[in-house]
Order: C-alpha cells, then sequence, then structure tokens
C-alpha cells in the first residue's frame, strides 16, 4: 500500500485562522491519521489526496467566518455530517480541502408541534430524532432511511432520501420546509417562509418562488445548510409490518405493486432483493436457505396455493413459529426443491390507522389483494423467533448488521429514481450485470410518492482489501449507470463519475442552467469542487456539437 | 503480536458508526467520541487508523499515541457494534497499544511510572512493599482457608475503607478465608496500557501463588484484578488459575440467605440507591445482576437504576490508563455519570470497584454533589448487626 502524501498546501496562516474561528486546538486537526480518516469511506472510491485541515464549527457564526475565509483564499471545503454516504460526497478532490465536520452543530432549534415541524442543524441524527419520537414526541413519525443511525437528518433530505414514508410523500426533499443557508461567499441566508416573519414560523416554502431548489441535490457545491425546517408526520396509533413473499419477483415488479400502491392502503410499500449471502448475518443460514428455496420453489412451480395451505397447519403445529418448522427440516425440505441460489424479493408492506376499524377495513382490502395474487402474506407474529431480527430491521433507523457483517468493510451503490413502466426490466439488467461480475445483488425497490417514480438502487457489498474485486465492483457500478440511464431513470448521490455519464446522455441546456447557477452563487468554486459539476469546456463543446449534427 | 495479530478483523468495519450510539436507545455510548469528536477517536475511526498503520501507509507520531492512549478501553463499542467484527475491537485497541509501547512511542508518561514502580515494590503506586498488609493480623493469613481474598493494590494502599469493609463482612457470615501475603499487583495498569510483556511475572507469581493455596474460591472486592484474574492472564499469557475467581458481589449473592440473617432489625425510613456496573466486571464478564441482587436485598434501601446501565453503562472513565494519563478529561467522564445519577434522586451511588469509586468521588467533588459513592461491600457493612 502507497504511503500518503502528507503535504499540506493550506498557508499556515490560514490554519491559525481557523483554529482562532473555531475556538481553539482542540477543534481543529492537521494530524494525518485525522485527515486520512476523513478522506475515505465505505465506497470504492478513493480520493485524489488527503484533506488538509479538519475543523469543528460550533455556530453558524463560525461557519460563516470560515467560509469568508475560505473564498478569499479560494481553499475548497467539504461539508462533512456523518461520512456515512454512499456516494463518496464527502471526499477532498485535488485541492489541499478543509473539512468541515458538524458533530458539534447537532441541536434542536425549534420543535413546534402545533404547527408540525422540527428545525435542526446539521450534524442531528436520525438517531437523535428516534430518541425524541421515543421520550418527547411520539404523536410523530418521519420518513427513516433504511440506514444506520448515525447519519444526518438534514442532509438525507438535502441529497433526496428516501425513507419509510416515500410511498406517501415522495423523496426526503418533500419535507423541507425551509433552510439557513451560509452562501460561498459568505453570506448567511433564509430561504423559505420563515424569511418573511423572522424566524418566528419556518412552516413551509409556499407560496415564495421556491429558492430551496438551489440547494437540493446540489451535494454541497451550492451553500452550507446550518439549519434545516422539516415536516414532522402523525403517528397512527396502530402500527403493523408485515411480510409479503410474491411467487415472481418480476411479475410483482412490473404489475401487481402498482395495484398494490392504487389501493392507497399501505403507509410502506419496500422491497427487498437478496441472495441468501447477505441475509446470513440477520437470520439463521438453515431459514435463509430454505427460504431462498421455498421462493424458487413457488415461482417455479407455481405452487403458492399448496404453501398458503400449509402455513396454517405449519403455524399450528409449530405453536404460531412456523419458521421453527422451517429452520429444522431446512435440510429434508432442501432435497426436494432446486438447489439454485438465487436471489429472492421479499416485500414489508407496513399499514397504519388511527382506530381498529380503519386499520381492519385496510387489513381486510390488503389480504385480498395478496390472495389474488397468490402471495403468502406473513403477519409478524408468524414470524416467531426470527420477529426480533426482522423487527429490528424494519425497526428504523436500522443496523443492517448483514450488510456490513461480510469481510472487507466495503459497500458501494448506484441508486436512482427510474419511471415505474421501466422498473422491471431495469432489475432484470442490473441483476445480472452484478451476478456477471461474481458479486451478489442486494435490490432495494420502493414505488414513490404514490407510484409516481420509483427507487431503484442496488447495494454492492465488497471486500476493500481485495484489488481484483474493486475492479470487478467498478465494471458493475458503470454497467449499472448505464441501465439506469437506458431505461429513463436518474442516479441520486451521484459520484462524480456517475455525474460525468449523466450529464453526456442528457440534454446539455439543463447542465448548462446547472452551472450558471453554480458560478452565480459560488464564484470561486470553492464548495465540494470536482463533484457534480465535472463536465469540462471541451466536454460541452464537443456535446453541443454532438447535439448538433 | 502487535497490529499482525489482529489484521484480518482490520478490514471489517464499514464505518456504520453504530459504536458511538446506545443500540436502539440512541444516547452516546462513547466518551471519546463526546470529548474529543475527530473520527479516529471512535471505535470505527481508531480500526481505520490501525489499518493504515499497519499498512505503513504514514508514520508513527506523537499524535497518534495521544489518540491511541484517549480511550478507556471500556468497550461500549463492542456493544453497540452489531457486526462480528465488532467483538474484536479491543483486540485491536489493545494492539494498538503494545505496537506503541514495542515501538517505544508508547504509553503515555504516567504509565511508564506504574512499570518502574512495579518493578521496584510490586504495586503501581511506589509505595513500600511491606505497606501492602501493614498492621493486618496474622490471623487473616491462613493457608488452609476456604476461600482466597485477592485484595489489590487500590484497596491495599488507598481505599483501604473497601478492605475494611469486605474483612467484618467475610468475618460475621464465618467464612474461612485468607489474604495472600505474597501477593503482588494483579498487572492490570501494565496489561491495560500495553505493557504486556512487563505484566508477565506479576501473573506468572500471581497464578502460582494462587495455585498453591488450597481454598477451592478466589474472591476479588476490585473489578479490574477481578477481571485480570478472571481472564486476562489466560488470554494475555496462556496460564490460568485453577479455582473458581468470583467477585465479591458474585460471592454475597450465593451467601444471601446467611447474609439477610445478618442485617439490623426493625423498620428504616427507606434510602434510595443506584448502581454504577465497572466495566471489568460489567461489559468485560457479564456481571450485571449480582450485585443488583445483593443491592436489592439490603433492608431499608431501594434500587433506582440509572438511564444507561449494564452493557450500556456510561464508563466512569478512570480505566486503562485514563486516570493517571488524562486526568481532568477522566473525572469529566464521571461528571457525566453523576449527573445520570442525581436524575434517579438517590442517596446513594454503589459501585464495586475501588477505582471507579475513587474516580466519581473526584467528580462527585468537583461538581459539589450530595450523592454518596459507596462500594458494594460499605453499604452491606453499614445494615449488618
Amino acid at each position: 500500500m502507497q504511503k500518503l502524501n502528507p503535504e499540506i498546501l493550506i498557508k499556515p496562516e490560514v490554519i491559525e485562522k481557523l483554529k482562532e474561528i473555531v475556538g481553539g486546538e482542540q477543534f481543529i486537526s492537521t494530524d494525518i491519521e485525522v485527515r486520512s480518516n476523513y478522506s475515505r469511506d465505505m465506497t470504492e472510491q478513493i480520493a485524489p489526496r488527503l484533506t488538509d485541515v479538519v475543523v469543528l464549527p460550533d455556530n453558524v457564526e463560525q461557519v460563516q467566518q470560515i467560509v469568508k475565509l475560505a473564498n478569499e483564499e479560494k481553499i475548497p471545503i467539504i461539508p462533512y455530517a456523518a461520512g456515512a454516504n454512499v456516494g463518496g460526497l464527502t471526499l477532498p478532490t485535488e485541492r489541499g480541502a478543509i473539512t468541515m465536520d458538524f458533530k458539534r452543530m447537532r441541536r434542536v432549534i425549534q420543535l413546534d408541534k402545533k404547527n408540525k415541524y422540527i428545525v435542526i442543524e446539521p450534524g442531528f441524527t436520525f438517531g437523535d430524532l428516534r430518541r425524541l419520537f421515543d421520550t418527547e414526541i411520539p404523536e410523530f413519525r418521519y420518513s427513516f432511511p433504511f440506514s444506520p443511525p448515525y447519519t444526518s437528518v438534514g442532509v438525507n433530505a438535502l441529497l433526496h432520501g428516501l425513507g419509510s414514508l416515500s410511498v406517501l410523500y415522495g423523496s426526503a426533499n418533500n419535507f423541507i420546509n425551509g433552510l439557513e443557508v451560509v452562501l460561498p461567499t459568505g453570506e448567511i441566508v433564509q430561504v423559505g417562509n420563515h424569511a418573511i416573519n423572522r424566524g418566528e414560523y419556518w412552516y413551509g416554502r409556499e407560496p415564495l418562488p421556491d429558492l430551496c431548489g438551489l440547494f437540493i441535490g446540489m451535494q454541497g457545491t451550492t451553500g452550507i445548510v446550518t439549519k434545516i425546517s422539516l415536516q414532522l408526520i402523525d403517528q397512527p396509533k396502530i402500527l403493523t409490518h408485515f411480510a409479503i413473499l410474491p411467487k415472481d419477483p418480476i411479475d410483482f415488479l412490473e404489475n401487481w405493486v402498482h395495484d398494490l400502491d392504487k389501493l392507497h392502503v399501505c403507509d410502506e410499500i419496500g422491497c427487498g432483493f437478496f441472495p441468501p449471502k447477505v441475509a446470513h448475518g440477520i437470520l439463521s443460514p438453515e431459514t435463509i436457505d430454505l427460504m431462498a428455496k421455498l421462493m424458487l420453489y413457488l415461482s417455479q412451480k407455481n405452487h403458492t396455493k399448496l404453501m398458503k395451505k400449509l402455513w396454517p397447519i405449519l403455524k399450528k403445529i409449530t405453536f404460531g413459529n412456523p419458521f421453527w418448522f422451517v429452520r429444522h427440516f431446512s435440510s429434508l425440505i432442501a432435497r426436494i426443491l432446486p438447489p439454485e441460489d438465487e436471489p429472492f424479493l421479499i416485500v414489508g408492506v407496513t399499514l397504519g390507522a388511527d382506530n381498529k376499524k380503519l386499520f381492519k377495513a385496510k387489513y381486510k382490502t390488503l389480504k385480498k389483494f395478496m390472495k389474488k395474487q397468490e402471495a403468502l402474506m406473513i403477519p409478524p407474529d408468524d414470524f416467531g423467533e426470527m420477529k426480533p431480527a426482522l423487527m429490528s430491521i424494519l425497526d428504523l433507523p436500522t443496523q443492517l448488521p448483514a450488510l456490513y457483517d461480510l469481510k472487507g468493510g466495503g459497500l458501494t451503490w448506484v441508486g436512482s429514481y427510474v419511471p415505474p413502466s421501466r422498473v422491471s426490466e431495469g432489475v432484470a439488467r442490473c441483476k445480472k450485470i452484478i451476478l456477471d461480475q461474481g458479486l451478489f445483488p442486494v435490490g432495494v425497490l420502493r414505488p414513490m410518492k404514490a407510484d409516481h417514480y420509483f427507487v431503484m438502487r442496488f447495494i454492492i457489498p465488497f471486500d476493500s482489501s481485495n484489488q481484483e474485486e474493486i475492479e470487478r465492483v467498478k465494471i458493475a457500478l458503470k454497467g449499472l449507470c448505464e441501465v439506469i440511464l437506458d431505461v429513463g431513470g436518474v442516479p441520486y448521490k451521484m459520484a462524480p463519475w456517475a455525474a460525468k455519464m449523466t450529464w453526456e446522455k442528457g440534454d446539455p441546456s439543463f447542465y448548462k442552467l446547472l452551472k450558471r447557477v453554480k458560478e452565480m452563487l459560488d464564484p470561486n468554486d470553492i464548495l465540494n469542487p470536482g463533484r457534480l459539476f465535472v463536465m469540462s469546456e471541451d466536454d460541452l463543446k464537443r456535446k453541443d456539437a454532438e447535439e448538433s449534427q | 503480536m502487535g497490529l499482525e495479530g489482529v489484521k484480518e478483523w482490520l478490514h471489517y468495519c464499514g464505518r456504520c458508526n453504530s459504536c458511538k450510539y446506545i443500540y436502539r436507545d440512541y444516547k452516546d455510548s462513547c466518551p471519546a467520541y463526546n470529548k474529543y469528536y475527530f473520527e479516529p477517536y471512535t471505535a470505527g475511526g481508531k480500526i481505520w487508523m490501525a489499518l493504515d498503520l499497519y499498512q505503513e501507509r504514514y508514520n508513527w507520531s506523537p499524535s497518534i499515541i495521544e489518540k491511541i492512549f484517549a480511550c478507556s478501553l471500556c468497550g461500549n463499542c463492542e456493544i453497540q457494534c452489531q457486526q462480528e467484527a465488532g467483538k474484536h475491537a479491543l483486540d485491536i485497541f489493545e494492539a494498538l497499544r503494545e505496537e506503541a509501547v514495542e515501538r517505544g512511542l508508547g504509553p503515555l508518561e504516567a504509565h511508564k511510572k506504574f512499570l518502574e514502580n512495579l518493578n521496584k515494590v510490586d504495586n503501581p503506586y511506589g509505595d513500600p512493599k511491606e505497606d501492602r498488609f501493614k498492621g493486618v493480623p496474622e490471623e487473616y493469613f491462613n493457608d488452609d482457608a476456604e476461600v482466597i481474598y485477592y485484595v489489590g493494590c487500590t484497596s491495599a494502599y488507598r481505599e483501604k475503607q473497601l478492605f475494611e469493609s469486605v474483612i467484618p463482612i467475610l468475618q460475621k457470615l464465618g467464612v474461612s478465608f485468607t489474604l495472600l501475603k505474597e501477593e503482588v499487583c494483579c498487572g492490570s495498569p501494565l496489561i491495560t496500557t500495553g505493557q504486556f510483556k512487563a505484566a508477565k511475572r506479576l501473573a506468572e507469581h500471581n497464578v502460582n501463588l494462587i495455585n498453591s493455596k488450597s481454598g477451592e474460591i478466589v474472591i476479588a472486592s476490585c473489578a479490574g484484578c477481578l477481571r485480570t484474574l478472571h481472564s486476562q492472564y489466560e488470554r494475555k499469557y496462556g496460564i490460568k488459575i485453577n479455582k473458581e475467581v468470583l467477585h465479591l458481589s458474585e460471592f454475597l449473592a450465593r451467601k444471601l440467605k446467611r447474609l439477610k440473617r445478618l442485617y439490623k432489625k426493625g423498620k428504616k425510613p427507606v434510602e434510595k440507591a443506584t448502581y454504577h456496573d465497572p466495566c471489568h466486571i460489567g461489559r468485560h464478564i457479564g456481571i450485571f445482576e449480582e450485585p443488583r441482587k445483593v443491592l436489592k436485598s439490603l433492608p431499608g434501601v431501594e434500587l433506582i437504576e440509572m438511564g444507561r446501565i449494564k452493557d450500556n453503562a456510561w464508563c466512569c472513565g478512570a480505566g486503562a490508563g485514563v486516570k493517571s494519563g488524562l486526568k481532568e478529561w477522566a473525572v469529566e467522564i464521571s461528571e457525566e455519570r453523576i449527573k445520570e445519577a442525581e436524575e434517579t434522586n438517590a442517596k446513594y451511588l454503589v459501585t464495586t470497584c475501588p477505582f471507579c469509586e475513587r474516580n466519581l468521588q473526584d467528580a462527585v467533588e468537583k461538581l459539589k454533589s450530595s450523592i454518596e459513592v459507596i462500594d458494594l461491600c460499605q453499604l452491606v457493612l453499614k445494615k449488618l448487626e
């Protein structure tokens, strides 16, 4: 492994000024072990150089002073909340950079129960939010992503994250009421209705011109958001998760997931598509092996009806714990099932209601629908001994032990939003690409905002100590991105290479407009340079020439 | 061994950051993260730093030593990490310390003093060897006794009140016990600061000494000594005490029936007590219920739990050389625990480790708190006829 270059490009006097701004040397570091830690992440991406310095501001004034100084000196700034994104978004670029870690800015600024919003700082995490719900405001909920607790709530919203309420509300940016932003030139601006009422109520951004869009999906390239107001959603009194096992994953994605959404009874429809290997960290190997084979059995031989009949009997003879049977007799059953080790699809559906009557009606509707689709619908109580493990995944934020519990600690993805009509095709093609590279596909699929768009995200866990595997991962990621763009989708939280592919595919007028916005707000290109704006002048000229032909 | 011995685990951490929070409770779990913020102070960040060092991506430096030793090895991160690899976090941190010592860069100055003192007088405080059991009656040394009481340096030289309360309890219970005249430091201060090799002599001495006695049970009232005798000797040096090793709270829990008969009679006003789990016997060994069982049995005492307990307990901050090497921070960590204890409105903050007791007491004094820090044995003695 190559030695890291410890050179620091930022002038010592600038480092001294930064020290003064953040309130002393305990909040700034140029130690190489700190710089190295902040210059890598769990993905396959390698930062071209180490960040020069890491600072820990405590408030918006300090952020403002740092930005002003960086702008004067033309030093890049990389905003860093938890460093746990899967897009390599906090990796430094070629120039000596300041990484701005928001751990000290983790406060709740305003909690307005009547107007149903919360104003938080960028370091406030989903763990903090969960705790707030559990201890102080159980009457509310929020769209929790399928991610570990130590990730930033605000950043998730700014990067179009998806979550447990995406089926109803779309990606997390839809929850944003307003922002406080430090512009790259150092001005503090308020965006949203609170700008008019002078911060008294951060209740929304309509009917003003929606300038929040200048900062949403921009990967921290146009401003540093120091406060964000997010809508809180009423928590229904009854909330239950179900696992659905469709007999044919592709048929499910192509056809009846859309009909399921149309029922308007589900608070959540989330699909996990994964091979047994990944699930081993969550469930016992025998159970997972059996479940995979069971899925295959159902899909290949169309034996769902038989399984549906068998299920109540299994429940009875195992005292409500049919998976006990599955686990203990897996080797026996395995003999009659095909041996193929295919990924399988499991759908999590959540029903919520404020009273029993409504819940019952929703449940009945869902059950009837599943009967028609010949899918197996498993209420949580049927999971028996597996229930705690499964509930620990469904009770968000999750820990995702299985995804991380693989040798190598590497995790990467290309996530995207695609048109619902093309998702089944996309899944089939992406699966093939990943399997062709000898990797295993883990898919997250979900209809968004009443099925107006669809999440198609393939996560690839990998061994970060295996260079040959990393090369295969890169090939697979590129292939996935091509498929996404080909089926009319757009990647989100895109790494620079994915951004390049996206802009190459797209109408150049969009990129040019985006670039004009960036240049207007950040004339010295100090915020997260080299990230989203990856097209060179030559690239643009070539594209223009291609377009005019 | 150093990092070579843990290399297979250095590639596992994907940095989900779960180590920083109590699992499913989301309160902070890591004192170092709370204080220093920067990633290499956290478990995940430290593992990546260890990987960098193993791969020789940069050179060892004093700032790295700072990060390695700014940790009380409380093991809360290991509990919160939901991955199999997380179960090796402490092994990795100890390997970092060992390698720092091997390279002549560690431990911290204060820790070097331990070695100096131990080489001279067999205790880390540098007190005369002969003072260990000064004034202790000869009758307490009885080779034929059933129970061997390993006193430990802190109880023998500093927090004597603990030793002084254990003896009368054992006597009242009618236990046939002996102290070990030739007892030397268990070696914990060296083992936890990376000076493993130097501690081997102490380990061998204590194992041979204890194994030569006829008693079948060894008891320790210090959590650090208990962990060292219980599992560290075997883990580090492959040598084992061939007797049952128990913490005093475990021993009392076993004798609870007899103990209850000795409690003072008559109705007393109820006093609230809360219990602090020392990392060495709690997270590291799993002794959670026994101290509570004894505490709950005490007449006129009501146990009120703090927010973070048992596996999730907030460390007092004294362990693994923090108390000696980073004095102010050690007390700061305890201050958080005292505030948590105050929320229970308890009169007593009970613990089962003289080292925790000292550090918590220092925080009480700093905060001018009215809560009374006390060892379980002292409280038990108060309640005996």
